[in-house]
């Protein structure tokens, strides 16, 4: 359904911006997101492993900070440039999972293999780096998710070692909350991160299959989603993004399914509202230009029966509500895209007679 | 005692990932050029003209040079029929010669059989890369893999005295008087032709000399390479190489221009340093892709295509264009692509058998028109 | 418990799995052979991996397309850490026999769907898995039956079935193979969404009943209007058949045979074996786990200690499976997945449909040096966990002597037997650093980089080459 119309809100399928590439015009496996402070969207792609089965080139590919801008509508979106590459030197990335924007527009880059957040600025020149670790910690926190407080405070999830740590946007380490385990306050493989704006911290907490909802502190307030199969419950649940007006979406794989991942949208109150499962019935612009110059593609894509496999989510990694716009800008990882919904506060549903 | 008639040695360098013919050797005059590369299209004033029609890639003002002294022929249009446009099929099909099934075999794996039917000489053939181009496969025919000159051999994670001490125990342990069946001798013979073969090599680099100056470039390290073993004189008459990756989807480019550069600046290298030493009448270079790429641009790069292009290198070579450029109009295109018009078995053939001096047709599975580069 | 029980378990992990860490095996062997082989045979008692964090961390295992890199990444990070190695092992069995590559299929994700496949069925019911097969989609691009139709029929799988998955040359006609393809027209794959612009998509089988020819056939002496499942019925009662497969779980598990073109001309070498695992195939309706069960408690696999040599595959995750550290899917896994391949073993994309050749013909002097510098490179790390308790083992032990350093070292990884040259060798190397000392921190550093150089001549052993 391109238009879903729940408890007085509507999510109106917008567009989809992306295709396949491994630099340039498109994404490679986006993973995060954040709006920067001028509404430039920055696209954070994980990229891969090889190239092709020879020598020169073993390492990574496709791993790169990509700047765009979405448009209100099909062929609206620009891309802008890009920066950083695969590597473990300066401004690098090995293995990048998490982005999130100061009110400045500088880009903070959460590295989970390198556990290092490294600050970029808007036009992606290299600032600075630091590590996430902390004497005394093991080898590795797998340092993936961030998000920045409405007080400036920068909070990082650790995938590997289970807790949520808070630094200065100049990277001093204030303290960090949370343990391994499953209950309240703690984590099991948490990613995605979003803070509402009383300072609420939102926590994808992907290994237990629920979002937790947390004090500023880390003291737990509330658990949204239930781990499960069922509709509107969770399973590997990879981000979180939080409106202004307190509804709560959060990005789920489901059991890791080809195609199923799903968007699943609560109230403030933690209570289930409904489901996106991506509806991009029509190419992207970018997509339509491969095609274009594929002319067996293009065949292909007539002699099939339907395009259905194509519209759906496929392992949505990263969410953001664009508040500015109106709209949700959802990362369909696999497919290496960006599928936009608007959402409408008024809207007319036409007579049910028609 | 010298002979006066050097072997014939072959360079063959593997452009992999499917280069960019139309970018290459740019068909600057054709308005349908314009048409279909809005994006990745090189501007008329940057391209570096060889005639009124075509011209080089702008990275490859090296090579320009090599073609103005006619040591450098561009074979337009080759391929075969019905592009499968896959890396690992087309790639299989000019390696093995086998464009309707899936061939084990390959070609030059036949041409180093028959060069050394023997097997008298471990180096007979040697390969740049991490692991054997099937191009170079067939059981029971020995190819040296060399990844890096510098650090090839067994066991190179011990060093210093205790390497020696390391690799005499290995020949040791490898001996025949230890063999205790066919399969242990076989082992034990292969594992002292291993031996052999990282001791000669190794000596390469140490004899090797030269005032010609390679750039800094993983494709350059690797031609010098070649050229350390060719003047050391083991009796290779088989080098491969390979660099890319060719596979242009996107960002064309920059990252198209970067291997031209390199391959340019490093093939120019090579050739200078060849003639400086005077070794470069008996070496000639075939430069080749698995396919080329879709006449059409992407919006950002270019994907996978069918007709490419072949270049011969060396002073052997009789340097000028061979076949045809095809045709770019649009009734001509097959699935949006050029159409090869020469056979790649045919560029096989020339090289087999007016450089080589082999049999081809056993080689290359049929008899196919030749071209006159070499004769 | 005594060394020989040891030996026996190494022996018994090395084939029915991807061999074990020194604790791993003593704990097997408190529990009996016997116990192992049950418990071998009943994976689904142990947990699988966590496919969650591979998919997490390495997105493009997922549908890696093209990426020689991401291919079998994922497949080689289960056959490091399987808790289910026999079924691993069998699935990498059922790969080299149902041989189907990206050279030809060109999407790594659809033969890894074939690999999947054999994960949940390679130890059932064989002629299930040979139904499968017939409606894989790899399997149907790889061997044309897509271009099998009533009206035109294609020969390639209809043969290839007879000849490489069920019975072997010399066991059927021409006719047969004519009639064998004529009842499998129809069985063809749905047109599916081109690759790119957004990644991959999934292949599924269509039977088309109007492509079908629907008329009478004899196949095997036996006449009707026979479809697939029929033929493969009448395949499974042909006494070539179960002989076949014993043939192959032979080669592939007990001791090197002759290669599959030669099984027509040349006779196995142990004939009493695979006829025992022929009847066993016969009696329990071609169960494998029952065929399986007969084989591992064999008296000829028992006595067959090192009696074949090492896949490529074999000698990369047993001797990560030893040494340890690869538990983590790190930034890397690309460039290990290739090693199999780098070795002469490139799978998921096997040189043809016949698989790879095994025994001898793994070894020339490229692969020699990648087995011996592979190998090598990782024993020598002793920062590795497997490799850190081996020199804690021997330090235990109070190893003192040149001989007994190399006796522990082949103990420990192994237990390995060598010719006695070849031990004089390893001796004779040792010896002239003197004896061994444990007593001070530089006596523990200096004997630990004595046992990592010991281990390294030890795996470029023509002896380590064999499983």
């Amino acid at each position: 359904m391109l238009t879903e119309t729940v408890a007085g809100r509507t999510y109106d399928y917008s567009h989809n911006v992306g295709r396949g590439a491994q630099t340039g015009m498109g994404f490679n496996t986006p993973v995060a997101l954040t709006i920067g402070a001028d509404g430039v969207l920055y696209v954070a792609n994980r990229g891969s492993e090889s190239i092709s089965n020879v020598g020169w080139n073993r390492t990574g590919v496709g791993q790169r900070i990509s700047k765009v801008t979405l448009g209100d509508s099909w062929g609206d979106e620009e891309f802008l440039g890009e920066f950083s590459r695969y590597g473990n030197n300066d401004g690098q990335l090995i293995w990048p999972a998490g982005i999130a924007a100061d009110n400045d527009g500088n880009l903070y880059v959460a590295d989970e293999w390198l556990n290092r957040v490294s600050v970029f600025d808007r036009e992606g020149a290299y600032q600075r780096h630091f590590s996430t670790l902390q004497p005394g910690d093991p080898e590795t926190n797998g340092s993936c998710g961030i998000a920045i407080s409405p007080g400036r405070i920068l909070y990082v999830t650790d995938g590997r070692s289970n807790q949520v740590r808070r630094f200065t946007t100049a990277g001093e380490f204030l303290g960090a909350f949370g343990s391994q385990g499953s209950g309240e306050g703690e984590f099991d493989s948490p990613w995605g991160i979003a803070i509402d704006a009383d300072g609420f911290v939102y926590v994808a907490d992907s290994g237990n299959h629920r979002v937790q909802k947390l004090t500023p502190e880390g003291a737990f307030v509330a658990q949204i989603g239930r781990p499960g199969n069922k509709r509107g419950e969770l399973n590997y649940p990879s981000d979180v993004a939080v409106d202004p007006e307190g509804d709560v979406y959060v990005c789920d794989w489901s059991d890791n399914r080809w195609g199923k991942g799903r968007v699943h949208i609560f109230d403030a109150d933690g209570k289930f509202l409904t489901s996106l499962v991506g509806d991009a019935q029509q190419l992207s612009h970018w997509a339509q230009m491969t095609v274009d110059a594929n002319a067996d593609y293009a065949k292909r894509r007539r002699e099939v029966r339907t395009t259905e496999p194509e519209w759906t989510f496929a392992q949505p990694t990263a969410i953001e509500y664009d508040a500015a716009n109106g709209r949700l800008v959802v990362a369909d990882t696999q497919r290496s895209r960006l599928q936009i919904y608007n959402k409408l506060g008024r809207y007319m549903i036409p007579q049910l007679n028609l | 005692m010298t002979s006066t008639k050097k072997d014939p040695v072959l360079v063959v360098f593997q452009l992999t990932g499917g280069n960019d013919y139309l970018n290459t050797v740019i068909p600057y005059s054709n308005p349908l050029y314009r048409d279909n590369r809005p994006v990745v299209g090189i501007a008329e004033d940057r391209v570096i003209p060889i005639d009124d029609k075509i011209g080089f890639h702008p990275e490859m003002a090296p090579l320009k040079h090599v073609y103005d002294r006619g040591d450098m022929a561009i074979i337009h249009g080759v391929g075969y029929a019905n592009s499968p446009r896959s890396h690992f099929r087309s790639m299989d099909i000019w390696h093995t010669c086998e464009p309707e099934k899936l061939g084990t075999e390959g070609w030059l794996g036949r041409a180093t059989r028959d060069i050394d039917p023997n097997k008298e000489n471990v180096l007979t053939t040697v390969s740049f890369g991490p692991s054997l181009f099937r191009a170079l496969a067939l059981p029971g025919v020995p190819v040296a893999v060399v990844d890096d000159l510098d650090n090839y051999g067994l066991l190179p994670g011990i060093s210093g005295e205790q390497r020696t001490k390391v690799l005499d125990r290995f020949a040791r342990m490898y001996s025949p008087a230890i063999g205790s069946s066919a399969v242990m001798d076989y082992m034990g013979q292969t594992g002292l032709d291993t031996l052999e073969g990282a001791d000669i090599l190794k000596e390469a680099p140490r004899m090797y000399s030269s005032d010609v100056e390679y750039p800094d470039t993983p494709i350059a390290k690797k031609l010098k390479g070649i050229a350390q073993v060719h003047m050391a004189n083991f009796g290779t008459r088989i080098f491969y190489v390979d660099h890319g990756s060719f596979d242009s989807h996107s960002n064309q480019t920059g990252m198209h221009d970067k291997l031209w550069h390199d391959v340019s600046h490093g093939l120019a290298a090579f050739l200078d340093d060849l003639k400086e030493h005077g070794v470069d009448d008996n070496v000639v270079v075939l430069a080749f892709t698995e396919f080329g790429r879709r006449t059409h641009d992407n919006g950002s790069g270019t994907d996978h295509g069918a007709g490419g292009a072949a270049f011969m290198f060396g002073s052997g070579v009789k340097g000028g264009q061979y076949s045809e450029f095809p045709s770019m109009a649009e009734k001509d295109l097959e699935q949006g692509d050029v159409v090869p018009n020469y056979d790649y078995r045919g560029l096989y053939t020339t090289i087999l058998e007016d450089w080589m001096g082999l049999d081809a047709k056993p080689l290359v599975g049929a008899t196919y028109e030749k071209l006159g580069m070499l004769s | 418990m005594g060394d020989q029980d040891i030996a026996l378990m190494a022996h018994l992990m090395r084939r029915a799995g991807f061999g074990a860490t020194r604790e791993e095996l003593e704990a097997r062997a408190a529990k009996g052979y016997e116990a192992t082989v049950e418990e071998l045979l009943n994976p689904e008692d142990q947990p699988t991996l966590d496919r969650n964090e591979m998919m997490r961390y390495h997105p493009w295992t997922w549908r890696p397309g093209t990426l020689p890199g991401m291919g079998a990444a994922e497949w080689l990070h289960d056959m490091i850490n399987t808790r289910r190695p026999l079924e691993e092992k069998m699935t990498l069995f059922w790969h080299g026999i149902f041989a189907t590559g990206v050279s030809k299929v060109d999407h790594y994700d659809d033969v890894m769907d074939m690999i999947v496949k054999f994960r949940e069925k390679g130890m059932g019911d064989f002629r299930e898995l040979l139904v499968e097969m017939a409606k894989d989609p790899a399997m149907i691009y790889w061997l044309d039956n897509c271009e099998n139709h009533a009206d035109a029929v294609n020969e390639n799988w209809g043969r290839e079935l007879l000849e490489l998955f069920s019975m072997g040359v010399g066991n059927y006609t021409e006719v047969d193979v004519r009639e064998c393809s004529r009842a499998f027209t129809g069985w063809t794959i749905e047109p599916k969404l081109p690759r790119g612009p957004i990644g991959r998509h999934d292949w599924f089988f269509e039977y088309r009943p109007e492509d079908h020819d629907d008329t009478e056939k004899t196949f095997l002496g036996h006449s009707g209007n026979f479809n697939g499942e029929d033929i493969v019925r009448i395949i499974s009662e042909h006494p070539a058949c179960a002989g076949f497969i014993a043939r192959h779980l032979y080669n592939f598990f007990v001791a090197d045979e002759a290669q599959v073109p030669a099984w027509s001309v040349t006779p196995p070498n142990d004939p009493e074996a695979v006829e025992t695992l022929a009847n066993a195939l016969r009696e329990n309706g071609y169960d494998m786990r029952a065929t399986l069960r007969v084989l591992f408690n064999s008296d000829f696999f028992k006595n067959a200690r090192f009696a074949r040599l090492k896949n490529p595959t074999e000698v990369v995750v047993g001797t990560l499976r030893m040494v340890g550290g690869a538990e983590f899917p790190a930034p890397g896994i690309g460039d290990l997945s290739r090693q199999p391949s780098y070795m002469g073993q490139d799978l998921l994309n096997p040189p043809s449909v016949e698989g790879w050749h095994t025994g001898a013909e793994w070894i020339n002097s490229g692969s020699l040096m990648r087995r011996v510098n592979f190998t090598a490179e990782l024993v020598g790390d002793v920062s590795r966990p497997g490799i850190r308790d081996m020199v804690d083992r021997l330090e235990a032990r109070g190893v003192r002597t040149a001989a007994e350093a190399v006796d522990g070292c082949l103990d420990l990884m192994g237990p390995l037997e060598v010719t006695g040259e070849s031990r004089d060798e390893l001796i004779g190397f040792i010896s002239e650093g003197g004896d061994f000392a444990w007593g001070t921190t530089e006596d523990v550093a200096s004997s630990t980089r004595r046992v990592s150089e010991l281990l390294q001549l030890i795996v470029s052993l023509r002896e380590y080459q064999y499983a």
